[in-house]
């Protein structure tokens, strides 16, 4: 029997539980960047400096307006799944579930309203198959960025996560503070990392606003959390890339 | 004058027949940051594994600049009594108030242990007609 040959795609993301990729159509990037000003300003702004400009005061409302703004605009989805379709083609396979809704983080700096502290998705029931996509609309580095404490560190903190109960995760992210990383990302790059890694970020602590969108995605055949959960089925994913023998495999299971 | 800062918790595991998706509690929460002017930030998720608290514990003992927690329900808390002490205690040292929407109740200052009576009262008179 012969053996699949990984990719270095897939060579990183089996060893660190996340893995960065080029981006190859600019233009659908280009398209996700533009609809986001025209939502923000009407006009093509620096969204590194959206911190300055005037009207910013009530950041979660603007965040929710971006988001419900683009969840309605199929083809701003298409073109985001377009972005990670190669690659997750790679990494999670061909036929795919996807979060109906695309989340968008805005991360001004010195803004602790916004902060996203560690934890792995599957510590909220997500699959344990489930990526996550990340997608930076600006350059990101240090305390811009997000950060993740790579699989083989996530894994052991999990063994004795409860001996963490009545500390906080605070305690976690200093005693790793060594293994954690800050992802460097430029724009045009896109992130793919697996449910089960802790991440989070701290106050952007740089002098630049970040603008990321992420949406997570899943095999369609895959299993839910059902170890952690009493989910059966997930509401929150629709289906994109339904291959021909399933869609009448599916016909059948349905019918009885 | 400065709002106050509330940090929203939300939990994300069946209780009582109890599951609220979290962007739902989330929406209560903010919700009743409106009406009572508090300045939202964004809530933090509990993990699903059984008996955790990590992030409540997160929040009352790491977080800066908060005045406020807003929690669903009381059911929310921990049934573990010595655990409650811990998290009401923490809370009162660090004049932080804990918000529970549904049941319209906040603790502030009061007497903790008073303070835990009344809440397991309340989830004794909601489950009278429980078989």
């Amino acid at each position: 029997m012969f053996s699949l040959k990984y990719s270095n795609l897939q060579k990183k993301f089996i060893k660190q539980g996340y893995a960065i990729f080029k981006i190859d159509n600019i233009q659908n990037l280009n398209y996700i960047k533009k609809k986001v000003e025209q939502i923000l300003t009407g006009e093509k702004i620096n969204l590194n400096n959206f911190h300055k400009s005037k009207g910013n005061i009530d950041l979660n409302k603007t965040r929710l307006k971006i988001i419900q703004k683009i969840n309605k605009n199929n083809e701003f989805k298409l073109k985001y799944f377009n972005i990670f379709e190669a690659a997750l083609n790679e990494i999670v396979g061909s036929e795919i579930s996807m979060q109906k809704n695309i989340g968008l983080n805005i991360q001004t700096p010195k803004d602790s309203n916004s902060l996203i502290e560690m934890h792995a998705d599957t510590y909220a029931g997500e699959s344990n198959f489930e990526v996550v996509t990340w997608l930076p609309l600006v350059n990101v580095f240090k305390t811009k960025s997000m950060y993740i404490l790579p699989i083989k560190y996530s894994r052991e903190v999990e063994k004795n996560i409860l001996k963490y109960n009545e500390k906080g995760t605070d305690i976690i992210y200093n005693k790793y503070r060594k293994k954690i990383k800050f992802l460097n990302l430029k724009f045009g790059e896109g992130l793919i990392f697996t449910s089960n890694v802790l991440h989070g970020n701290k106050i952007n602590l740089t002098n630049q606003t970040r603008f990321s969108f992420n949406c997570r995605f899943k095999s369609i055949f895959s299993p839910q959390n059902l170890k952690l959960t009493n989910k059966t089925n997930s509401n929150m994913y629709s289906s994109v890339s339904l291959k021909p023998a399933s869609i009448i495999g599916l016909e059948y299971i349905n019918k009885i | 004058m400065n709002k106050k800062n509330l940090q929203g918790y939300t939990f994300t595991r069946n209780k009582n027949g109890l599951a609220i998706p979290t962007n739902i509690q989330s929406g209560i929460i903010r919700n009743y940051c409106e009406k009572n002017n508090y300045n939202f930030k964004l809530h933090l998720d509990e993990f699903c594994l059984d008996g955790s608290f990590i992030q409540l514990f997160q929040i009352l003992k790491n977080k800066k600049d908060i005045n406020a927690i807003g929690i669903c329900s009381i059911y929310f808390l921990p049934e573990n009594k010595d655990l409650l002490q811990k998290i009401f205690s923490i809370s009162k040292k660090r004049k932080i108030e804990i918000i529970f929407i549904f049941e319209n109740i906040i603790f502030k200052s009061q007497n903790i242990n008073i303070f835990i009576k009344e809440i397991s009262q309340i989830k004794k008179i909601n489950f009278l007609t429980k078989k």
